[in-house]
């Protein structure tokens, strides 16, 4: 019968060794927080404006400890607060459990701590978020050793990033004109609103945004300092979100990757953007043409009833396609000794989408109509040669030209208002957005 | 009292306007402005070569140092309308500078330029909202 398995003893090497180990263990994973701590604290920083010096790992290692020590010092003030309520009322512990607890969660007294949120815990952020087990981290693990392998591997990432980010910048784009030209759909159909939940339907949603964005103009306008403060947070989050030496680079290499390979796909959308803003994309030239859709049809007795004969009507008539379009900063801006002559980019910008309105399927008359309403050095034009009238009038038309509001809105080509307005509504949706990121922090 | 900064006239110079079946693929007036060009130039103004505008015709800037009098001919049959901006150089701290006297000068010289030669008529000088108003109007800018 065989006895018990001897038990052995551990050597004082093998204990040694395994002592070694765990402490190992430990110091690396105290070092993981204390850089994750760094981190957040970092990004608090950027996005308040406080000055923070943490530009190596080793800084913000430091900057961690900080953080985690003044949280240390944060409990046991809660506690020695807790400790003397409890002398003052004469409770014996855990008396009364109720109290302690609202008493512990009470926020902490120390003030220079009020801007680190949730002090007990220390999250990794969004950016900088470690995927123990990621096949990323197994693969470049055993480069971290190489003080090269970091710069090589990030701006291979980032370049990575440049291009995924311009693709999607594009699906962003196409994603954003079929919400548009749902919603357009939505506004149109008189069954919506029978269809849609109550306060759901298109009308009442953009009710509802334009009195939010009216509600904001409103209290931006009585509050300048608040404004001041929104493009701060946007400026520094975009900062933040571009920069790759506005944020301390990643602990391992792997870390470097992901952060330079977010920041170039946030570089490449930004690219895809202006590109398509300056250049004029396909989702202009959609929004351009698609306002041929709210434009009345043109008729003969329209002109007829002015007192134009037939054949000037016949002419009005005959859609507008070889003309230069309607231009939104006139000509003579962009020519010789203008205000605009030698600004970089200009010369194409002045004959693009952006500049000019052209809309698809109007007529002769209804683009006069239109030029005549919003150029205010536009009068009328000549008829060819076959037409017994000589010329085209704005003024025999009955026409009356805008005012400087109507000339700025109607005469604004239809891309760069579909622009002007998604503008509007990215900044505020990343005003929203930061708020967001701020309120789940702070709670 | 403010200058009448545009003006109506009719032209005897023949009609330079390009057309292709039936449709103008470019609009006249370059021959008016070109003759306008010349009568500054002949009494020493800075003038730039006219431009085309397209559907509002052709255009030209007299200028002087960072002063700018930009001059716009459109030929709106039986009529051509002039019309003329003063657009001066601004700072900060200055506001509007540079020689405000420029456009009346220019001004000046057109409407002398114009009445002593006769291949222009009927001129009369107005305030932009009084383009094609009947009845108004003045002998001179000023």
């Amino acid at each position: 019968m065989a006895g018990p398995a001897k038990q052995q003893k551990p050597s004082f090497f093998s204990s040694a060794n395994d002592w070694i180990a765990e402490r190992s263990r430990e110091a690396a994973r105290s070092a993981h927080e204390l850089e994750a701590a760094g981190r957040k604290a970092w990004n608090e920083a950027t996005r308040t404006g406080r000055n923070v010096q943490a530009a190596t790992t080793a800084q913000l290692r430091a900057l961690g400890a900080q953080v985690l020590a003044g949280e240390q010092a944060a409990k046991q003030a809660v506690s020695q607060g807790v400790a003397a309520a409890k002398a003052a009322v004469g409770q014996r512990p855990h008396q009364n459990l109720a109290s302690e607890r609202t008493l512990q969660s009470a926020p902490a007294p120390s003030k220079p701590f009020t801007n680190l949120k949730k002090p007990q815990v220390v999250e990794s952020t969004r950016h900088f978020e470690v995927r123990d087990g990621d096949l990323l981290d197994k693969a470049l693990g055993r480069w971290d050793s190489v003080p090269a392998a970091k710069p090589l591997v990030g701006g291979a990432a980032q370049v990575l990033g440049l291009v995924s980010g311009a693709i999607r910048g594009g699906l962003h784009s196409a994603e954003g004109l079929a919400q548009t030209a749902w919603q357009g759909f939505r506004l149109t159909n008189p069954w919506d609103q029978l269809l849609s939940l109550p306060g759901e339907n298109a009308r009442s949603q953009l009710i509802r945004s334009e009195l939010q964005a009216a509600d904001y103009v409103a209290d931006r306008f009585k509050h300048p300092e608040a404004l001041v403060q929104d493009i701060r947070r946007v400026a520094h989050k975009a900062r933040v979100d571009l920069d790759p030496a506005a944020s301390p680079e990643g602990g391992t290499v792997a870390d470097e990757a992901r952060r330079r390979f977010d920041i170039g796909m946030n570089e490449g959308e930004l690219g895809f953007n202006v590109g398509t803003a300056y250049a004029g994309g396909p989702g202009a030239k959609v929004v351009g043409k698609s306002a041929r859709f709210f434009r009345k049809a043109d008729s003969v007795e329209r002109y007829l009833a002015r007192g134009y004969s037939a054949e000037a009507a016949q002419h009005l008539m005959q859609p507008y396609e070889n003309g230069a379009g309607s231009h939104y900063l006139p000509q003579w801006q962009f020519r010789e000794g203008g205000p605009l002559d030698g600004v970089p980019f200009m010369k194409a910008f002045k004959d693009s989408d952006w500049n000019v309105s052209k809309p698809e399927g109007m007529t002769r008359g209804q683009f006069y109509d239109y030029h005549f309403e919003v150029d205010p050095s536009y009068y009328g034009a000549k008829l060819p040669s076959g037409v017994p009238e000589k010329g085209w009038s704005g003024k025999r038309m009955g026409l009356k030209k805008r005012g400087p509001l109507g000339r700025f809105w109607f005469g604004m080509p239809a891309p760069l208002k579909a622009r002007l307005l998604g503008g509007a509504g990215t900044f505020g949706g990343t005003v929203q957005s930061v708020s967001e990121d701020e309120d789940q922090e702070c709670p | 009292m403010p200058l009448r900064t545009c003006a109506q006239f009719t032209s005897g110079l023949p009609d330079d306007s390009i057309e292709v079946e039936g449709d103008i693929v470019q609009f006249g007036g370059k021959n008016v402005a070109d003759a306008l060009v010349a009568i500054l130039r002949a009494r020493s103004f800075r003038v730039s070569d006219p431009g085309y505008l397209g559907v509002n015709g052709w255009d030209f800037n007299v200028t002087e140092g960072k002063t700018r009098v930009w001059v716009q001919v459109s030929d709106v049959p039986p009529i051509f309308i002039l019309m003329s901006e003063l657009h001066r150089p601004f700072n900060f701290f200055k506001g509007d500078f540079g020689r405000r006297e420029l456009h009346a000068e220019v001004l000046a010289a057109m409407d002398a330029g114009m009445k002593a030669d006769d291949r222009f008529g009927d001129l009369s000088w107005r305030h932009q909202e009084e383009i094609e108003v009947d009845g108004a109007g003045a002998p001179a800018p000023y």
